[in-house]
């Protein structure tokens, strides 16, 4: 009966190789057994339509196979906890030891790059490392992880204590009105970063775009004046990447940080009245108007940009205000409620 | 998931612990694996190869069987046995199911 060789065969084939010639053996065994009484019982010699038949009711050999095996894994539960948790180190210090080499490597770059498309290159470089690195530490700590696994297959999971104590369990954290979102607090430490390297570092690349005798051309907008105040906003930007890095590790808002998110709004909205109270912040230059029709064109032009600057800037403070008070005032009178604007602005 | 199939797989559920016992109960004196599930059918208990051969392996892993292997009308048999460990274990266990089956029972009618 060369079905039945077949069948058992592809069942052992999904077998630990320890156990597999026992179990063909008794698969065997039993598919004869079966045959025999099929036989007896229904007066006919075994034939290969009998076999078929048994065979279609043991079911497949994956199926078959399935039932002897345990569960396969490339790291058991004993083991798991430690992996997410070596994971999640390894990865974190990867990450940031990371972030820091890519903020050095691009300010270097971005002071030798020739043009805003060679610091752009050198910028997406990094990111790719970056991404690059973080899935070899995935790689690696999961092969490991397996190795363990594979060759420590007795392992089993740490002992579950008897004298717990429902007294000692952590407080669970304040509900949330809204979920709490890991990929926009992700977006927004980014964003942060982005905001944070270019304007300290491709302050000359800031500017307006266009295309002239075969090339881009990049036309300065910003003045010194507004470059004098980027070292107060990357040290509140810092601050915010920092306040919304320990909200994503400790997965979701505290009392503490949203009220440390509102205090650095308020700082914040200092900083966009200085802004708004200031010098100009921004001023074409006059080589750069090819076509200024009158003499007076170019200060008329720089004088309604700032206008409509300090308007976009007075609204957003008048906003971002009553925002900050309503979110500070809805705190106090229930500290559980978060919204919106503490989660994740 | 269609209701038949999850009707299907308590029911399968509720029959895996009744499986374990009577398969213990059986095996006071030694049987081969088709003539346990021979044995249980005409109890009216039908259990498929697929699930009885694997159970019996791990009873043995578990120390409540122990198996041997005899050649038997020129064909190898595995026999099964109840061991010393799975006597010890078998009245307690016997008695629990019998206090569910009341329990259950009693909240059924």
């Amino acid at each position: 009966m060369e079905l039945i060789d077949a069948y058992v065969a592809e069942v052992g084939r999904r077998l630990p190789e320890k156990q597999r010639a026992d179990i063909e053996r008794e698969i065997r065994s039993m598919i004869e057994d079966t045959l025999e009484d099929e036989s007896a019982a229904q007066g006919r010699p075994i034939d290969e339509e009998m076999l078929v038949m048994l065979l279609k009711r043991l079911g497949s050999p994956e199926k078959m196979a399935a039932s002897y095996a345990p569960p396969a894994y490339l790291v058991g539960p004993a083991l798991y906890p430690s992996y997410l948790f070596s994971l999640k180190l390894v990865l974190g210090i990867v990450i940031a030891a990371g972030t820091l080499g890519l903020v050095i490597a691009t300010a270097a770059s971005g002071l030798d790059a020739q043009s805003p498309f060679q610091a752009l290159e050198a910028l997406g470089k990094g990111f790719f490392g970056l991404i690059n690195a973080g899935l070899q530490v995935v790689g690696v700590m999961t092969v490991v992880f397996a190795a363990i696994q594979r060759y420590s297959p007795n392992l089993k999971p740490p002992a579950i204590s008897e004298d717990f104590d429902p007294r000692k369990l952590k407080t669970a954290p304040a509900p949330t009105a809204e979920p709490f979102s890991a990929v926009g607090l992700s977006l927004d430490i980014v964003l942060t970063i982005v905001a944070l390297v270019a304007f300290n570092f491709y302050q000359r690349f800031i500017g307006i775009y266009y295309f002239s005798d075969g090339e881009w051309q990049v036309v300065p907008v910003l003045t010194a004046a507004f470059f004098a105040y980027v070292p107060l906003m990357s040290l509140l930007w810092t601050l915010e990447a920092i306040l919304k890095g320990s909200v994503l590790a400790a997965g979701g808002w505290s009392l503490l940080t949203k009220w440390l998110q509102i205090g650095l709004k308020v700082l914040s909205l200092g900083m966009i009245y200085i802004l708004l109270s200031g010098p100009d912040l921004a001023a074409v230059p006059t080589e750069a108007i090819i076509n200024p029709g009158t003499p007076e064109f170019p200060a008329q032009l720089n004088f309604w940009i700032n206008q409509g600057l300090r308007i976009s800037l007075g609204i957003a403070l008048v906003v971002s205000a009553i925002e900050t008070v309503v979110n500070a005032v809805k705190l106090l009178l229930n500290p559980g409620q978060a919204t919106p604007e503490t989660r994740n602005s | 998931m269609e209701q038949d199939d999850v009707v299907n797989n308590i029911l399968q559920e509720l029959r895996r612990g009744a499986i374990v016992l009577a398969v213990l109960g059986l095996l006071k004196e030694e049987k081969y694996g088709y003539a346990i599930l021979k044995d249980l059918s005409d109890q009216g208990l039908e259990v498929d190869q697929g699930t009885l051969y694997p159970l019996l392996r791990r009873l043995e892993t578990q120390g409540l069987l122990e198996s041997r292997w005899k050649l038997e009308e020129a064909r190898p048999r595995r026999y099964y046995v109840i061991s010393a460990g799975g006597q010890a274990a078998l009245p307690a266990l016997a008695a629990e199911m019998k206090k569910i089956s009341q329990i259950v029972e009693s909240i059924l009618a």
